[in-house]
């Protein structure tokens, strides 16, 4: 039996240069065909569901194209949801999870490359206008977010809390089946263990590992570090330059200051930057790091508007998503998106911010009492 | 219920003091809010150095209620309830703090005349959070891989081991280490325990990991819970008796894999 880098196991022999040869050209094309798919589901997938919302529903949009791939990434993660919860519960295989979800989201992909592709032209160029008049300041905070990303994908971190996660994932996949199976022993769960079973993010590195086709403990340790990393950067990075009113150069100035301050925030192993450098493939990092940042950006947004808008389906969005990353969403995500409301009633004297909220909030309600009482 | 509520604003003043560690960054967010006050209060609103109300909200107001509402025994007591005491600083999760800190490190910055002076200032301002913070890319936070799965090497070694040895139904029992890492790697090997969160392991488990196992007295447990090899530690495994009832695989380092016959 081969090992991945060519030793023989069986007969204690380095395997000779002929035979390995063909077999790294092949596994060169294989790798470069993972990446593209990679970059597809990682990338292209959630920027195209975004883009096709924010132009189709949020009419008078500014169609960032960074707010287009967090929206997106809001959407999937809603749309993953609420296709993997009844389907768990009616015991239904992996596989229809996959190809159910790949359609979803393929479809929805090919709609909004033929109904917004000037809208894709236009996000090509004013990208590229976008960093061309980038600052050395901007370039450094590049440089440091992509030597965060690179060090979490290029080297190891290990946590103990993997064994139940990333061995979800790889059971998952292995079975074919979506948490059925205790994960720790393999042997089939005869009590669901309600907070896991209502945040299913392993389940979605199972989904992602089968249709990008790697093992799901090599997309959890080295694809996603170099996804969502950025992705939370990029969730900061729009916050604060909703605060400085998109603004260039004190925008620049904040990034690289939050750039240092991650590298820099291992004050705690409790902050959301330690969470974030050390396992962002956990659902509970995507919380802290992803969502609950995402859901502020998009409620002050909302609620700072005269009228209640479409932009609220966004923060539904995100609450969906919160539900699916972890379980403690059914109780940060009310206090967070509450006070939020209540700020903004008080300041505004109108009940709109709250009862859009409480609609909002309808998932992490259900989940909540799903919990204590299963 | 007084004593209630006093016992669950301790739970909370305890996960405050987890989650601030140093309490450096903490110190800079609270400064971070009072600067960021202070400007505010400026008499022209017009002036493009004053802070939005909208961007105070999210930056000033809803920090400060947020975190006197996660102290607040009242709040703390219903959430303890759903995510249990020791978790509740996740709680301070809903707070962006390093965000927060690095707008009004930045409003500082752009408030500065440009050239020399604005450089100094966010020369100063990096300087603050390098003195400040703890560096996370220290040796005992991260490692090079041995494998593209990012686990350690003897349990990969071991499972190839097992399904090299069998493709059909296989149990493996081994040493606490090595228990978080098996079914990442291969999910068809089931286990008769996995990781406890609260450290209590069956006792074969503690015989495993010795050193010198008595490895019959492992039998009785290893057939009722239907486990067809096992996995010992022992850096001297030429000592190592092995029953009638089970014979040597393989090794990966010092771990020693073993069939259980029949």
């Amino acid at each position: 039996m081969r090992r991945d880098d060519g030793y023989d196991i069986l007969n204690n022999n380095k395997l000779v240069a002929n035979d390995i040869m063909p077999v790294v050209t092949l596994e060169v094309r294989m790798i470069f065909f993972k990446v593209i798919l990679i970059a597809i589901w990682a990338l292209g997938v959630p920027y195209l569901m975004g883009l096709l919302f924010r132009e189709k529903c949020l009419k008078k949009d500014n169609l960032n194209a960074g707010h287009a791939i967090v929206t997106g990434y809001f959407l999937m993660f809603a749309v993953f949801y609420l296709l993997t919860m009844p389907l768990l519960l009616a015991s239904a295989s992996l596989s229809l999870l996959v190809i159910l979800f790949a359609s979803v989201c393929g479809l929805t992909s090919i709609i909004s490359v033929i109904l917004c592709r000037r809208r894709i032209k236009n996000h090509m160029r004013s990208g590229f206008t976008f960093f061309k008049n980038s600052s050395v300041i901007f370039w450094i905070a590049i440089l440091i977010i992509i030597l965060q990303t690179g060090v979490l994908t290029v080297y190891q971190h290990i946590d103990d809390d993997d064994a139940f996660f990333v061995a979800t994932s790889t059971t998952a996949v292995e079975t074919n089946t979506i948490v059925e199976i205790d994960p720790y022993t393999g042997e089939v769960l005869t009590a669901h263990r309600m907070r896991y079973v209502m945040s299913p993010f392993p389940v979605y590195t199972a989904v992602f590992s089968r249709l990008v086709m790697m093992h799901p403990t090599i997309v959890a340790h080295t694809v996603f570090p170099a996804v969502f990393i950025p992705l939370a950067f990029l969730v900061a990075y729009l916050l604060i330059s909703n605060f400085f009113e998109y603004k260039r150069q004190p925008t620049e100035y904040a990034l690289l200051f939050l750039a240092l301050l991650t590298i820099f925030g291992n004050t705690s192993v409790y902050t959301s930057s330690t969470f974030l450098l050390f396992r962002i493939w956990q659902g509970k990092a995507m919380l802290a790091n992803v969502f609950l940042p995402g859901i502020l950006l998009y409620g002050t947004k909302a609620m700072a508007r005269t009228r209640v808008r479409k932009d609220w389906i966004i923060i539904a969005a995100a609450v969906l998503g919160a539900c699916l990353s972890s379980s403690m969403a059914v109780a940060l995500v009310p206090i967070l998106l509450g006070l939020l409301s209540v700020i903004y009633a008080i300041k505004k004297r109108q009940f709109s911010p709250i009862f859009m909220s409480l609609l909002c909030l309808v998932p992490c309600i259900i989940c909540g009492l799903l919990y204590i009482n299963p | 219920m007084i004593d209630n509520l006093t016992q669950i604003f301790m739970d909370s003043i305890t996960s405050f003091n987890q989650y601030k560690g140093t309490g450096a960054y903490f110190t800079l967010f609270f400064i971070s809010m009072i600067f960021l006050s202070y400007f505010s209060s400026k008499a022209n609103p017009d002036d493009r150095r004053i802070p939005k109300k909208n961007g105070l909200i999210y930056t000033v107001y809803f920090p400060l209620v947020a975190f006197l509402m996660i102290l607040n025994p009242l709040v703390a007591g219903p959430v303890i309830r759903v995510i249990k005491n020791y978790v509740y600083w996740r709680a301070f999760w809903i707070i962006p703090m390093t965000i927060i800190i690095a707008i009004a490190m930045a409003f500082f910055v752009d408030n500065v005349p440009s050239g020399s002076r604005r450089i100094i200032a966010a020369i100063a301002c990096i300087a603050v959070i390098i003195i400040s913070g703890r560096f996370i890319y220290r040796e005992e936070n991260y490692q090079k891989p041995t494998n593209p799965y990012k686990i350690p090497e003897e349990p990969v070694a071991i499972c190839l081991m097992i399904r090299a040895d069998t493709p059909d139904y296989a149990s493996v029992a081994v040493p606490q280490e090595l228990v978080p890492y098996i079914r990442q790697y291969d999910a068809t090997i089931k286990m008769p325990y996995g990781r406890s969160v609260s450290g209590k392991y069956p006792a074969i488990i503690a015989e495993l990991a010795s050193g010198s196992p008595d490895i019959d007295s492992t039998r009785a447990y290893l057939d009722t819970k239907k486990v067809n090899y096992f996995v010992f530690y022992s850096e001297t495994p030429d000592d190592v008796i092995y029953p009638d009832w089970c014979s040597p695989v393989g090794s990966a380092g010092d771990y020693h894999l073993v069939r259980v016959n029949g």
